[in-house]
């Protein structure tokens, strides 16, 4: 899993990480880890509080010494460096800025510390506040800004020296949600545009999945998955990588395969061709019975035929009835949670469908595409599509 | 919120444990201008008829009190005032000084274990007088008897674990990433400890310099054994004037009472700007 | 009909003798076993609303009624008001029976009557296994129960909850808000829910009042609060993403209507303007919001208008196109088949930089007074009616 597609044509990664770990007394917080950062590219750390996050990226920095493992920029070891040494710039999750200095001295500390003739910084220093939008804010302490503005000028501070690589650590977490998604959006831009290399810790997966060119899902200190964010999401390396990833959760069904016919929750279809393989694997050890990861936006809620919104009658074997145990609004639409023999199934529903229905109620949905769909081993919870296809 | 105005009860009561507080105070300071005659004069005077400054001639000339037909001491309060502000600005001085780098090594690179701040702290954890007699033997090997570098020395190693202790909350309180980020902007680690941790835990410096030079300022023990003839302090002076004649010279021990507080309400006064906390705001997501 | 269970009349904050006003003349009502959010951005005074309610503050001016009595001199502990913070705020030195048996033994309640109300709310919130436990040993989510079944304990009549989800973390926010509908259906509470997360406010209230500068923008039923926005500023901060909001006037034009932006103009065919726009005459300012799961994107050359692809942002079902058109910033949502399958928008259409048409049925479209930024009753018509 060290090289990926996208650097192999471009020569050396930019930051590599060979066999990362880090201890901390007996606790293992990253267990040889290994990754590489293509220059130019967004690759976002992804994982839950306390998988490793910060301290990998802390390990990048120089900010702590690695208990094992090797850390190289463009090909060489800056293992021993100083972080001055290292040319990296970081954005911490509290941003970290002087708060007995203006927005302008915090932006300008980098270059301070280069002792770049005075105008040169001022002259760097207003470019960059400029495509930031910040400068009218340059001459306030951090103290008097909001959060978003704290937040670019923490941005440009890492962006007036252009550092080999930035890291970042949760950047946008504590700022309301309209304004976190303006900020990636345009974050994402910025990388794009100056051809920056980003490696972003976070917890929040729908960052991840907006943003990355490559997402690395860490967990326990380990690198679990690393894949673009389209196959993250359809198809995650196991049952807790499909669980974390996708909101609603997705719903692992027991399934079957019988007489070249799937069977899951009450319904079947004929085996979609994505399974085929690992069906075949799994008729020769002798299992039949395996976990089928369905996201809600895969099942639909079978009304009275007026609401259903083209009128399409499904097949009868492709639909099922449950008991609707959960309702939950989101706007526009709104999840449905049905329970059906001890297993909980999430769709959604439009908001005329959701008039119609009551908690308690029994509920008859479909499942109409089958193709695609991950499905995982019911004892190793690994994904048993993705071994077939081959890893790396 | 904004801060609500006290109830009548509350005012009154107030008012009861402030008066409680400063009575010592005021008592302290009508008896350094009370004439002789008053000093322990029944039922007590509580404002003299005819405020004196003899008392406070007398600490610095001790014939001035025969005057009054009362025997005085012969030493002169001078060197004790001398002597307590060597002492104790050079040792605080010091003190902080060692404090902040071991706070900030203590705080941020842990070296030496977990229970390195516990057995720095039981340097504390000793009353003076236990430890009184065995410094009197080690310091008169080391010929440092009733020398100002002895008292200094000791007073370093008695108060440094307060200031570490004290200063590495200070130095914990203060995110390590504004440290850390100043370091990717390319500064030494010393430097990045230099020019941004201590400018921010200037509140912390400031608080902890004035505790340690009262501690220092107000030391009686160690003072008083260590002392022979050549060095004196405030505290060791105010035990000397008690006389066979006249018993003890209130008014005079009050004199100087009221002198030995001056330097630290004046100090208290000028930082107490300084002691507000809360210096980190707005640098960090809150 | 019985009063509401509480009616806040004409309440304002003003701090500083003026100076800023925190809250401006609100007003909203809780009926009896209802759920109301309180959704606004940071510092849009909900939590100063919040805190006049309880009694921590004293309004300016305006009123607070429970059960149809005004409550402004009561203090704050005598409101029978519940109330849940955002930082859990349990003990964490007493085990979770204590921290339960708290606001009741403050009560002065009897001991056997304690015991019962404990077991009855450790059962209701699943406790039960943790009871001994101390609070300090749980997880967030657990220790998040604990204050809410304290709170419960003491059975107020109004349950005032302050962010209560915003210290866990994300993964366990469904769970929880999943658990909090299942203690509004069964209990029937009077809930007031504070909150800057609009998925928690959907998903837990039955009415929903939007905060912004201190002013109440509108109150809706949730169902439909997001289709129906009455205001721009609600539309703009509601749904993920929000509306778009382009902004320009309204004309008749040939064959349809035309809408005149600061140098171009779109042409909407086959359809009329309302009366409503007609009455006020030529040059009034609209403001037109769409949403961005109606703005289609379709190739370049048959699109009514073309706009730039700046990015496009992965959700995992389906996708967001960030567009520029002509300066103004446009989002359109991709469903989820627009990689694997032949959707109408062909994927080499999709790279950064690259020109998309943009289709948007006529239908679809919320006018707003752009002086006001109210919402106008009436949309563009099909069909040249009039």
């Amino acid at each position: 899993m060290t090289t990926t597609a996208a650097n192999s044509g471009s020569g050396v990664p930019v930051l590599e990480a060979r066999e990362l770990s880090k201890r901390y007394g007996r606790k293992t917080a990253l267990d040889n880890v290994s990754f590489s950062i293509p220059g130019e590219s967004f690759v976002a750390l992804l994982g839950p509080a306390g998988a490793g996050k910060t301290t990998t990226l802390r390990l990048l920095a120089g900010l702590e010494r690695e208990s094992g493992g090797d850390v190289l920029m463009d090909g060489s070891s800056v293992a021993g460096l100083e972080p001055k040494e290292r040319d990296i710039a970081m954005i911490f999750d509290n941003l970290a800025l002087y708060p007995h200095k203006t927005g302008f001295q915090n932006m300008a500390g980098p270059l301070l510390e280069r002792r770049l003739p005075r105008e040169e910084i001022k002259e760097r220093v207003d470019a960059v506040a400029e495509k930031l939008r910040i400068a009218h804010i340059l001459g306030r302490l951090p103290k008097t800004m909001s959060g978003g503005e704290r937040q670019r000028i923490a941005l440009g501070r890492a962006l007036v020296r252009s550092p080999r690589v930035f890291l970042l650590d949760e950047p946008l977490s504590s700022l309301d949600a309209p304004l976190r998604f303006k900020l990636r959006s345009e974050l994402k831009r910025l990388q794009r545009e100056e051809k920056h290399t980003f490696l972003m810790a976070t917890p929040d997966f729908s960052e991840a999945l907006a943003v990355a060119d490559t997402v690395l899902l860490l967990r326990a200190g380990k690198i679990v998955q690393e894949s673009s964010p389209e196959d993250l999401y359809a198809c995650p390396v196991d049952c807790e990588a499909a669980l974390f990833v996708g909101s609603p959760q997705i719903s692992l069904l027991r399934a079957v395969v019988r007489e070249e016919r799937i069977h899951c929750a009450g319904m079947s279809s004929p085996l979609p061709a994505s399974l085929e393989s690992a069906a075949q694997r799994l008729r020769q050890s002798g299992e039949d019975g395996f976990l089928l990861g369905v996201r809600p936006e895969r099942v639909r809620p079978l009304l009275s035929p007026s609401s259903a919104p083209d009128g399409k009658a499904p097949d009868a074997s492709s639909s099922s009835v449950g008991e609707v145990v959960d309702i939950e609004s989101q706007g526009l639409r709104s999840i449905v949670t049905v329970c059906r023999d001890k297993e909980q199934i999430g769709m959604f529903c439009s908001a005329a469908q959701r008039a119609e229905i009551r908690i308690g109620q029994s509920l008859a949905f479909t499942l109409e595409d089958w193709e695609g769909l991950p499905a995982f081993d019911r004892i190793t919870r690994k994904n048993i599509v993705r071994q077939g296809a081959g890893q790396g | 919120m904004p801060p609500r105005a006290l109830t009548l009860s509350g005012r009154i009561l107030m008012c009861c444990v402030l008066a409680l507080v400063l009575f010592p105070i005021f008592w302290l300071f009508m008896t350094a201008i009370k004439p002789p005659t008053d000093w322990n004069a029944s039922p007590a005077i509580w404002v003299p008829a005819e405020p004196t400054l003899v008392n406070f001639k007398t600490l610095f000339d001790p014939d001035a009190i025969r005057e009054y037909g009362v025997g005085g001491v012969s030493q002169s309060a001078g060197d004790a005032v001398f002597g307590s502000l060597l002492a104790s600005t050079v040792s605080t001085f010091i003190s902080v000084a060692l404090g902040t780098f071991s706070a900030i090594g203590l705080s941020r690179y842990s070296r030496g274990g977990r229970l390195t701040p516990l057995v720095i702290l039981s340097g504390r954890m000793f009353p003076p007088a236990a430890i009184a007699v065995p410094f009197v033997i080690i310091f008169s090997l080391l010929g440092l008897i009733d020398t100002y570098a002895g008292l200094i020395a000791v007073y370093i190693a008695v108060t440094l674990p307060f200031s570490t202790w004290m200063l590495k909350s200070f130095v914990d309180d203060l995110p390590r990433e504004i440290e850390e980020a100043a370091m990717l902007d390319g500064m030494s680690r010393l430097k990045a400890h230099l020019t941004v941790t201590i400018p921010l835990i200037k509140g912390g410096l400031f608080a902890t310099t004035m505790l340690v030079f009262i501690l220092n300022w107000s030391e009686f023990m160690f003072a008083l054994v260590l002392s022979y003839s050549t060095i004196n302090t405030i505290p060791v002076q105010l035990a000397k004037y008690v006389t066979a004649t006249a018993g003890t010279l209130y008014g005079v021990q009050a004199a100087l009472a009221v002198l030995a507080m001056l330097p630290l309400v004046l100090g208290g006064f000028f930082i107490q700007g300084h002691l507000a906390r809360g210096m980190t705001f707005g640098a960090i997501k809150q | 009909m019985s009063a509401p269970k509480l009616e806040v009349i004409g309440l304002t904050k003003e701090y500083k003798d003026g100076a800023v006003i925190a809250v401006d003349n609100i007003g909203f009502a809780v009926e009896s076993g209802e759920t109301l959010a309180l959704l606004g951005p940071s510092g849009c005074g909900k939590s100063t609303t919040l805190n006049m309610i309880v009694g921590l503050e004293q309004p300016s001016s305006g009123d607070i009624r429970i059960d149809g009595r005004s409550v402004i001199d009561v203090p704050a502990g005598r409101r029978d008001i519940g109330l849940v913070f955002q930082d859990y705020a349990v003990f964490t030195s007493m085990s979770v029976r204590e921290n339960l048996a708290f606001g009741l033994k403050i009560r002065k309640t009897d001991k056997a009557v304690i015991a019962r109300e404990v077991g009855k709310i450790a059962e209701f919130l699943d406790l039960w296994d943790c009871l001994d436990v101390k609070a300090a040993h749980l997880s967030g989510s657990e220790q998040q129960r604990v204050a809410i079944g304290r709170t419960l304990a003491t059975k107020p009549s109004l349950l005032l909850l302050d962010e209560p989800l915003s210290n866990l973390e994300a993964s366990i926010r469904p769970v929880v808000r999943r658990e909090l509908r299942r203690l509004q259906q069964e209990l029937h509470l009077s809930i007031i829910y504070v909150t800057h997360d609009q998925t928690e406010a959907l998903s837990l209230a039955d009415r929903v009042a939007i905060m912004s500068y201190g002013k109440i923008i509108q109150v809706e039923e949730t169902l439909r609060i997001v289709e129906r926005p009455g205001h721009v500023q609600v539309a703009q901060f509601l749904g993920e993403p929000p509306m778009n909001i382009l902004r320009g006037r309204l004309a008749d034009a040939e064959g349809g209507v035309a809408f005149v932006c600061a140098g171009f103009t779109v042409l909407f065919p086959d359809c009329s303007l309302p009366e409503q726009v007609r009455e006020r005459g030529p040059n009034k300012q609209y403001a037109l919001g769409f949403r961005a799961e109606d703005l289609r994107l379709i190739s370049p050359e048959q699109g009514q208008w073309q706009g730039e692809i700046l990015e496009v942002e992965i959700r995992g079902a389906d996708a967001v196109v960030n567009l520029n058109f002509r300066g103004n910033p446009l989002k359109s949502v991709l469903p989820g088949e627009f990689r694997a399958k032949s959707g109408p928008a062909d994927p080499e259409l999709l790279r950064n930089g690259c020109l998309a048409g943009l289709a948007l049925e006529p239908e679809n479209i919320v006018i707003f007074d752009a002086d006001s930024n109210l919402r106008l009753e009436s949309a563009l018509v099909r069909g040249s009616a009039v």
